[in-house]
């Protein structure tokens, strides 16, 4: 899931398109999903469902028919993932749902009340609510930057 | 044999062309009025220029009587000076020396030594003005970095050392 | 780097995590982090939100503000990276002091508290292995902001890694701060007169502009005394005074108490004196030194000097220095103390000072009533340049000097004086000049066994024509520039008064001399006059060879139209030919050079000879100063005690931290010496010892000829210690 509850998901986008072939939905257009408190708003959202084995004799039909249980949502263009206390901004993100992690990466932003963190990865352990931002290991000079808020600092500085 | 006069017309100096301003000091004032008649005929190859200088003096009391009072005073004025023309500025140091022997009433010694400053300014005066004069005469006046003969190099030893006239206690 | 403001840190790293459940986060990879101007790095930054406290781990490193650089394996500090606990802890100071500790803990206001502490300024580098030259190592050490002291309790002192001397508590300033109060090194030292000295200077800054140094001084063989160094500046100028008080009889060069016989002379060796003997009694002593120069405008400054002592062998005794310094705008010779009130007035082209000046006479036979107070003693110039018409001078001055025993000496001085320049044909220089001078004199001159009292008011007026005629050539040749100036003097006076019958105050020991070898005047200001016809001639001379060696040189002669028995045979200007005067010098750059000047009477024989060297070469900087005087010069009015004397120094370079140090002021024809020292100095840049032994054969009254040992050190940043010149 997108958040530490799970639930369904709702997505809304402006078109969709689905790919029952290569078991994949893909949305277009500020799309806006939603799950519990956490949510994602992209220009383009991609789901991988698993292959579902038809079972014998039964063709597939119907939308969504054929695919068994999300196994990837890929975000790509402007992705926000918003949580109450979180928001991160990246070029691309991808949830998965085997090891419960969103990894966004590209110009990644995430801001926590008013401390800020810019970096070039991050990734995200839901269930654990462990986030981890890195750099770009490849560009040289490339930093994870941050700016924390102490406590109003009681002038005794 | 090669001799030619400072003033001569090849050496074109201008009467009257230098300008020389205070120089702090009793001895000072007296070094000053010297130059003002030693550089009246002007300087060679100079048609104007400004003459600024600084002294500095040091006495030193040959102290070798038994109750150790000092029969003999050497006294050195040092006086680093800049000409500043439009073609190039001069900078460099001289120094003027005389000697005396102590008297032993104070006021003779301290009136000795008043004129013992005023008479180191005369020999200054000249000898700045006989190195002006042959540091402007040669070609190569204002190239490369003048060399400031140190005369007398600082050395160790409890002889009281420069202090600058003008200021006279060196708070 | 991005400037945080006051509240936020900011952090660079190469991985951020943050862990949400236990509120921490987590920064990896060379971070960087930053408070304020103050920055930490270290390999690994954990920042807990709830506890606000940072724990750095891994080549720890903090640059504080004032340039304090901290290391350490592992630090936890607050937010504010200030205050908190550092392992394996050392800072390098702004001037490169070095502090390190086993654990240092900084408090809220910045004080440090080390454990297991070592402090030195010297550098820590690998070719001594580490060892700095002197280090101190303290088992607790504590760098307290407030009083801006860092204090050491249990302290070793190492030199060269040998511990030398333990103190159970030490303190010094923070080098950082400028002016503290607190206690000054100690000055230790030993000397026949006062055995063994101590001296704990106190410096007491007691406001922005003023400031005090007590000096309590224990000696073994004599009472204590007490000196105060005090400072003070003003708007327009400032002030200083030195004083000493001390409560003990007179004694002599072993301490003894001195005793006198009964017409108070000293009994050098009273044990075999069969006279009665007066012991000499405990009194209060003292000295005081101050100075004070003060502007007033643009134009006028005055200033002031009191030099006073008790009895004339204070200072000698209790080797207080500073004696013979000029302060003010008079100084005088050795053993004479002048305290002075000057003010002065200069501009561009006129001069005025005035001033009254008493002195005390610190020699044998020194009796103040005869030295006379001088009220006023003033000197006045101003100068008028008519351009092509020349230069007027006026001269005015006054020399009132009244003694309470002996004469009275008033004289006031007035000069006009005309004088100009003209460039003749072939640069011929023909300067003439013309003078009048009135003296009013009013004086009183005490009888002595040749001559009865006379008391008189008189002017004496004194009229002088000159010309000087002067050459100068130069010759420019491939190897040196030749300057040759031959000159020429004539000039005549009349005087309404000859020489002889006025009072002589300022120039009983007149000498004519190289440096006014061609000046028509040269008594312009003196109570001596010159009249009659006199003639000077002679040639300056200079070489400058273009490989910096330069050579000068200049011979004259003076003649008369008479002899003038009023001048003494030493002024060389009693005769109608005066003796030669050749002075001639050799300077090769900064390294070598040698003037000298000699003065040789008709047959050549030398009258008088005087040599100044110095040498700056390689690892040797010596110089050497010598005169002698001829007998007849020296046996006529010239004292003889002091016609031959040598002044040598040098300095010799053993190695870059050793230096050999010699100097000897000596009279050769007593083969006395004033002094003579031998000294050695180790240092590097971080401090220095110095160790001189000097002997000095001059003795008054039973205080002298003895040898004193002078040692002085210096730790940079701790201050220097220098023992005053015991002897």
């Amino acid at each position: 899931q997108l958040s530490g509850q799970s639930g369904p998901i709702q997505i809304e986008a402006d078109t969709l398109e689905f790919l029952d072939k290569q078991s994949k939905a893909i949305y277009m257009g500020n799309v806006d999903a939603i799950q519990g408190d956490a949510r994602i708003r992209t220009d383009k959202l991609t789901i991988l469902f698993e292959e579902k084995q038809p079972a014998e004799g039964q063709a597939n039909s119907g939308i969504g028919s054929g695919v068994g249980a999300v196994k990837q949502l890929v975000a790509e263009g402007s992705v926000f993932y918003m949580t109450p206390n979180e928001q991160a901004k990246g070029n691309r993100g991808v949830y998965n749902y085997q090891n419960d992690t969103i990894v966004l990466t590209g110009d990644v932003i995430v801001t926590r009340g008013e401390n800020v963190i810019v970096g070039d990865r991050l990734v995200i352990e839901v269930g654990s609510g462990k986030s981890t931002v890195s750099a770009n290991s490849k560009k040289k000079g490339e930093r994870v930057r941050t700016v924390l808020v102490t406590e109003e600092a009681d002038g005794e500085e | 044999c090669g001799f030619t006069p400072v003033y001569g017309s090849s050496m074109n100096a201008e009467e009257g062309s230098i300008q020389i301003s205070q120089i702090d000091g009793r001895s000072g004032q007296i070094l000053r009025r010297e130059l003002l008649m030693l550089l009246r005929p002007g300087l060679p190859n100079v048609d104007s220029g400004a003459l600024d200088v600084t002294l500095q003096i040091r006495s030193t009391d040959f102290a070798i009587q038994p109750a150790g009072a000092n029969s003999r005073t050497n006294t050195t004025l040092r006086a680093k000076y800049t000409l500043t023309t439009p073609e190039g500025t001069l900078t460099g140091r001289v120094s003027g020396f005389t000697s005396f022997a102590a008297p032993s009433s104070p006021y003779a010694d301290i009136m000795a030594r008043r004129n013992a400053e005023d008479r180191a300014a005369v020999d200054v005066a000249r000898n700045l003005v006989t190195e002006l004069q042959l540091r402007l005469a040669s070609e190569e006046r204002f190239a490369g970095e003048d060399t400031v003969n140190e005369g007398d190099a600082e050395i160790f030893g409890d002889e009281d050392d420069f202090t600058d006239v003008g200021s006279e206690s060196e708070l | 780097a991005q400037q945080a403001e006051a509240d936020k840190v900011y952090l660079e790293a190469d991985v951020l995590i943050d862990n949400q459940q236990n509120q921490e986060m987590i920064a990896e990879g060379n971070v960087v982090a930053r408070y304020g101007d103050r920055q930490l790095s270290a390999d690994r930054v954990i920042y807990s939100l709830d506890t606000k406290k940072v724990r750095a781990i891994g080549n720890v490193r903090i640059q504080d503000p004032d340039g304090t650089v901290r290391f350490s394996d592992e630090i936890e500090v607050d937010d504010t990276l200030g205050s908190g606990v550092a392992a394996e802890f050392s800072a390098q100071l702004p001037d490169n002091a070095l502090v390190a500790a086993r654990t240092a803990t900084r408090t809220e206001n910045g004080s440090n508290m080390l454990e297991r502490a070592i402090y030195t300024a010297c550098d820590v580098c690998e070719e001594n292995d580490y060892t700095p030259t002197w280090s101190l190592r303290a088992r607790k050490a504590v760098q307290n902001a407030e009083t801006g002291m860092i204090s050491y309790q249990d302290t070793v002192f190492e030199l060269k890694g040998v511990p030398i001397f333990y103190m159970p508590y030490f303190a010094h300033p923070d080098p950082t701060l400028e002016r503290k109060s607190g206690f000054l090194f100690p000055k230790p030292g030993s000397s026949s007169k006062l055995g063994f000295v101590y001296e704990q200077p106190y410096y007491w800054a007691i406001s922005p502009y003023q400031d005090v140094i007590v000096e309590p001084r224990i000696h073994t063989k004599v009472n204590p005394t007490l000196g105060l160094e005090y400072r003070k500046r003003f708007w327009s100028g400032s002030l200083t005074a030195d004083l000493s008080l001390a409560y003990d009889y007179e004694f002599d060069s072993n301490g003894d108490r001195i005793q006198y016989d009964q017409n108070y002379n000293v009994i050098e060796e009273p044990e075999n004196f069969t006279g009665p003997l007066i012991p000499s009694e405990e009194s209060l002593r003292s000295h005081i030194f101050a100075e004070g120069g003060f502007i007033i405008n643009e134009d006028w400054r005055w200033g002031f000097s009191a030099e006073r002592v008790t009895d004339d062998l204070y200072l000698r005794r209790y080797d207080i220095s500073g004696e013979n310094e000029k302060r003010g705008l008079y100084d005088t010779e050795q053993k004479r103390l002048l305290s002075q009130i000057y003010a002065v007035r200069q501009t561009k082209s006129s001069y005025f000072d005035v001033a009254t000046f008493s002195v005390q006479g610190l020699r044998p036979g020194d009796d103040d009533d005869e030295f006379g107070v001088v009220t006023p003693l003033a000197f006045a110039e101003q100068n008028l340049d008519f351009g092509k018409y020349g230069l007027v001078t006026f001269q005015g001055l006054t020399s009132i000097l009244n003694r309470a025993e002996g004469d009275d000496t008033r004289r006031v001085t007035a000069s006009a004086q005309w004088e100009n320049s003209y460039v003749a044909p072939a640069g011929l220089i023909f300067e003439p000049q013309a003078k009048l001078r009135t003296d009013y004199y009013d004086y009183y001159l005490e009888g002595t066994g040749t001559t009865d009292t006379v008391e008189d008011r008189t002017t004496r007026n004194v009229g002088m024509v000159a010309a000087t005629a002067r050459w100068p050539l130069i010759n420019r040749t491939s190897f040196a520039n030749i300057y040759v100036e031959p000159i020429a003097m004539v000039a005549y006076s009349e005087s309404s008064i000859e020489n002889g019958t006025l009072p002589n105050e300022d120039s009983t020991f007149y000498e004519y001399t190289l440096d006014m070898a061609f000046e028509p005047d040269p008594f312009a200001t003196s109570d001596l006059i010159e009249t009659g016809t006199r003639l000077a001639a002679g040639v300056r001379s200079r070489a400058d060879f273009n490989n910096n060696l330069s050579l000068n040189g200049v011979v004259a002669r003076r003649w008369k139209s008479e002899d003038d028995d009023s001048f003494s045979r030493a002024s060389n200007l009693s005769q109608t030919e005066s003796d030669y005067l050749v002075g001639s010098g050799l300077s090769f750059g900064n390294v070598f050079s040698i003037e000298s000047n000699f003065r040789l009477d008709e047959d050549f024989t030398l009258q008088r000879t005087e040599l100044r060297s110095s040498l700056e070469y390689w690892r040797l900087q010596a110089g050497v100063t010598y005169f002698e005087l001829s007998d007849d010069l020296s046996d006529s009015q010239i004292r003889n005690i002091g016609s031959e004397g040598i002044q040598i120094q040098g300095a010799f370079d053993v190695t870059k931290n050793i230096k050999l140090m010699y100097s000897q002021i000596r009279n050769i024809e007593t083969q006395e010496r004033r002094r003579e020292a031998i000294g050695v100095e180790f240092y590097d840049d971080c401090g220095f010892i110095r160790l001189t032994w000097s002997e000095s054969d001059i003795s008054d009254r039973g205080v002298g000829d003895s040898g004193a040992l002078k040692i002085a050190f210096g730790l940079r940043t701790l201050g220097n210690l220098a023992g005053d010149q015991f002897d």
